[in-house]
């Protein structure tokens, strides 16, 4: 009934105005019937009725709900009044948009990867194992630890629980087009070490592995395959998969989070063979009251007992065993983990920023506004309606700020996924937006701005009218410590974001370098390939490089083929490293090399030079001769004026090749120098270039080959004609898609790229900040300074002087804020360059780009702000009062 | 008194639904709004007046008995 009322209510008013009209009509007829003249009758007639606007005032105000009533006025008036100030608007709106978005993106990025990068059980428990050499510091590599040394890490004191893990790749064949299958192997317990359920089936289970000792033939796939070999299909369970010619059954799918060493195979169990000499990662969890420098010693002691056995498998000179725990050995590299903390700390200042902002914007507008209040109050609003109003709108204005703020959060989060460089974040880790973080920044920044907005209504609502009437422009500009307050916050912001802009100006830089950059190799029209020999199908040496010399000729034969050679490890990256020891040279340096296994035609087909000696021959691949190409950073190894041509190299990787499944024919621990040839980026290539050894493909059985196809034209053309030649010679061999070198290359960028583009952005972000700040400290100044520069217009200040006076406050604050952030930025710049930027030194270029955007930026802030007072009129700005 | 303080009070009566009103032509052929008593409206007026005159009866007897 009152709610019927109130939608009805400007219908009852117009009823009633109509009605009282016809009364003053009707008065006015009575009164003319009196004598009197047309005038005097309506006028006596109104005096009669009394205020008309009043009573329909009244009746209107029955009608009405009066809250919904007045906030609903407030709201309209609050978007007309901010309407009527786009400037201001905008710019509070952006910074509460930015703050909120930017904040809680980056925030949910660095959970996603940083903090909450698992969905194991416990995973801050986790510990994994590894030995560095004393004098290096370098570690081995993770799979140091053999089958059969886990065995014996599972019953020392110290440790709870332990698993290990195998990570394998099989040949997945039967009624499916061949591929690549990743199938890694854990033991039985993995599952309910890592405590994660499957989404559909059961998980390996202890009794997977039979009394004799034999694993059971049976997989748990993850979520991808599951939906690349099945469609999803709950069918799955059960089926087999053909794997290296051994049917497995698949018994159950795990959720698309869990990516334990692979996301798009499966695992298999892993019997603990105190036998199996092949490598395992162990990861272990503690005993309750065993600290992790305990569990290290007796793990330590466990090294010291099995290097004295295998003094091969362990660092030469002496080694200690650390602990890791697992959260800090994500698969985030240095470079993406230093980059999202910087990144975090950076908007943390935003949110602040943002923050502080919106708290200047308002206060200026309160000022500038007091006259208003008091007006409104002396014609009769009480103080409660003053505050109200004010309320209204600065929640209206922080309301449509957070909406923008969550759309923004949603777009940047979308963004930094997309560009996210797979390989550098854990399998696991999911972005997702944090709604924690979401509500929280929504949260100050909105209380900010409705705080900040109350302020001047507290201020002005105040009992003595005539002092807030009298107030307008009085108090001292920029005085006091409000004003110092927030012209620091301004100048620690101008700071911030130069140190944000000379960032994203050196990542800017250093992919710029990176794209310049000689990669030692010519890495245009070359496609790239991989073999695989399964130990059943291909069970000796001779089969083997029969298969690969056959392949090599096939593909060699094919028109538009320059090329082709087998370039195992460091193509064009990494390789096997292996000890090795100069014959003749004290070992005083004990490091790695890279190992390369090639066929003759590497170095032409990459078109890498030779400097001294001689190339490898097709009869030293033919005969498995043990001789060596070096690279020229090899040729430091030996002291200057040695010539390392015809001496003698001792590898430890050869020594260890016999205990490979396919047995060589002879096995050599040396191998003779007979060449030195250029350098390659062969570490990646933002490092330097890696010691390393070329040795014949033929010396070491590796279960697959890698090939080079250089082509005359487009490699990509190419690609099917390859693919059926391998498939005419061997119809089992997987059909993984070939890629080209410029590919591989390309993903080497991504890293570098993804740092560009965030910094990039969060500068930009910055800069605008950093704007706003100015803008709205300095509209601040001027709404307070009004009278006073009433007044200089009055005694002769012409326009020009009143720009100079704004323009000089807001300059100094940006000299300020420059100055502490380029030297801040110096400060800062070892840190930054070692931790993320390959930039050998602060450039002047992105430094006169910094202070060209900034100034520019800064010059647009003032601007606004500076015209306004310099039009105003003289007249009009005294009367402000 | 203001004639027009008249109009809010009428208001009031009838949103409450004691009195009914309807436009019509006054004796000297002017249009007017005209106000009548409703069925509620006649049991309200008298409850009212039933109250008023015990009140007024009360009061009497409080005032009077010294006279008589």
């Amino acid at each position: 009934m009152e709610f019927l009322r109130f939608l009805r209510r400007a219908q009852w008013d117009e009823e009633r105005a109509r009605e009282i009209e016809a009364y003053i009509e009707q008065e006015t007829a009575d009164n003319l019937a009196c004598g009197m003249n047309a005038e005097e009758a309506r006028q006596a007639a109104r005096r009669k009725l009394g205020n008309a606007v009043l009573i329909r005032e009244e009746i209107y105000h029955m009608n009405s709900l009066g809250a919904v009533e007045d906030l609903w006025r407030d709201v309209r008036y609050g978007v007309r009044a901010l309407r009527r100030s786009p400037a201001f608007t905008s710019v509070a709106l952006l910074s509460l948009a930015l703050g909120i978005g930017a904040s809680t993106s980056i925030f949910s990025a660095v959970y996603g990867i940083l903090i909450s990068p698992y969905p194991y059980a416990r995973s801050n428990e986790i510990w994994a194992p590894e030995v560095r050499a004393l004098k290096t510091g370098r570690g081995a590599p993770f799979s140091f630890h053999q089958m059969r040394d886990y065995v014996e890490l599972k019953k020392l004191p110290a440790f709870a629980e332990t698993m290990a893990t195998r990570p394998d790749r099989k040949l997945l064949t039967g009624d499916r087009p061949p591929e690549n299958f990743t199938a890694v192997a854990v033991t039985a317990n993995a599952f309910q070490f890592l405590g994660v359920a499957p989404v559909l089936g059961r998980t390996i289970q202890p009794s997977d592995v039979r009394a004799d000792g034999q694993p059971e033939p049976v997989i748990v796939i993850t979520y991808n395959a599951w939906q690349r070999l099945f469609d999803g299909s709950p069918g799955a369970l059960g089926t087999k998969l053909v794997l290296d010619a051994q049917p497995f059954t698949v018994i159950g799918v795990m959720p698309p989070r869990f990516g334990w060493w692979n996301n798009d195979g499966g695992w298999i169990v892993l019997p603990e063979d105190s036998r199996d000499s092949r490598g395992v990662a162990a990861i272990v969890r503690l005993n309750k009251r065993v600290s992790p420098k305990v569990a290290e010693e007796q793990l330590q002691a466990l090294h010291l007992r099995l290097a004295k056995e295998r003094p091969a498998d362990f660092p030469k000179d002496g080694f200690r065993t650390v602990l890791h725990n697992y959260m800090d050995i994500t698969a985030v590299s240095g470079d993406m983990r230093a980059s999202l903390r910087l990144l975090f700390g950076a908007v943390g200042f935003l949110l602040l920023i943002a923050c502080a902002n919106v708290a200047n914007l308002q206060l200026a507008r309160g000022t500038a506004r007091a006259h208003e209040i008091a007006v409104r109050m002396s014609i009769g609003a009480d103080r409660g309606r003053v505050f109200r109003q004010f309320l209204t709108e600065s929640v209206t204005l922080s309301v449509a700020g957070g909406v923008l703020g969550v759309l923004f959060a949603f777009a940047i989060t979308k963004t930094i996924v997309a560009m996210m460089p797979e390989s550098y974040v854990p399998n696991e880790s999911r972005i997702e937006l944090n709604v924690y973080v979401l509500l929280f920044s929504a949260a100050v920044s909105m209380i900010t701005g409705i705080v900040f907005g109350l302020a001047p209504a507290l201020q002005c609502s105040r009992p003595s009218l005539v002092d807030g009437l009298k107030d307008g422009g009085r108090s001292v500009a920029g005085g006091g410590p409000a004003g110092r307050t927030r012209q620091t916050l301004v100048i620690a912001e101008i700071a911030l974001s130069v140190v944000l802009l000379m960032g994203a100006g050196l990542t800017v830089r250093g992919f710029l370098e990176m794209q310049k950059l000689d990669a030692g190799f010519r890495t245009d029209r070359v496609l790239m390939l991989t073999l695989q020999m399964p130990v059943k199908r291909y069970s000796n040496e001779t089969q083997r490089v029969a298969f690969a010399k056959r392949v090599l000729a096939a593909i060699g034969e094919l028109p538009g083929v320059r090329s082709a050679a087998i370039g195992n490890g460091g193509f064009p990256f990494g390789g096997a490293q292996s000890g090795y020891a100069i014959e003749g040279q004290p070992n005083d340096a004990p490091g790695t090399l890279l190992l390369s296994l090639i066929s003759a035609d590497y170095p032409q087909t990459l078109g890498i030079g030779l400097r001294t000696g001689r190339q490898l021959t097709e009869q030293d691949i033919d005969h498995a001769e043990p001789v060596a190409l070096i690279n020229d950073a090899a040729r430091k190894l030996w002291p200057a004026g040695v010539d390392p041509i015809g001496a003698r190299v001792r590898l430890d990787l050869l020594v260890r090749a016999n205990a490979t499944p396919v047995a060589l024919g002879r096995a050599y621990p040396s191998v003779t120098v007979v060449g030195i040839i250029a350098d390659t980026r062969n570490a990646g290539l933002r490092n330097p270039p890696a010691p390393a050894a070329y040795l014949p493909y033929t010396l070491v059985p590796v279960p697959n080959r890698t090939l080079a196809i250089r082509t005359q034209g487009d490699p990509a053309a190419l690609l099917h004609a390859v693919r059926e030649r391998l498939r005419a010679i061997d119809r089992e061999q997987p059909l993984d898609r070939p890629i080209t070198l410029e590919e591989v290359l390309g993903m080497e960028a991504v890293q570098p790229r993804f740092n560009m583009a965030l910094f990039g952005l969060f500068g930009a972000l910055g800069l605008a900040m950093a704007a706003v700040g100015i803008y709205s400290v300095l509209s601040y100044i001027v709404a307070q300074r009004t009278h006073e520069i009433g007044i200089r217009m009055a005694l002769g200040a012409g326009g020009r002087d009143v720009l100079r006076l704004i323009f000089s406050m807001g300059g100094r604050l940006v000299m300020i804020g420059l100055g502490i952030g380029l030297a801040l930025t110096i400060l800062l710049a070892r840190l930054l360059r070692s931790e993320v930027f390959q930039v050998p030194e602060t450039d002047v270029l992105a430094l006169a780009g910094v202070v060209l955007l900034l100034c520019c930026a800064a010059f647009l802030a003032c601007f606004v702000p500076a015209r306004r007072a310099a039009r105003l009129d003289p007249m009009s700005a005294l009367r402000h009062e | 008194m203001e004639h027009g303080s008249l109009y809010p009070a009428l208001h009031r009566l009838e949103s409450r639904g004691w009195v009914a009103s309807f436009w019509g032509t006054s004796e000297n052929n002017r249009k007017a709004r005209y106000y009548r008593l409703t069925v509620l409206g006649r049991k309200q007026l008298k409850e009212h007046t039933s109250s008023w005159d015990r009140l007024v009866h009360a009061v009497n007897r409080v005032l009077r008995p010294a006279e008589k």
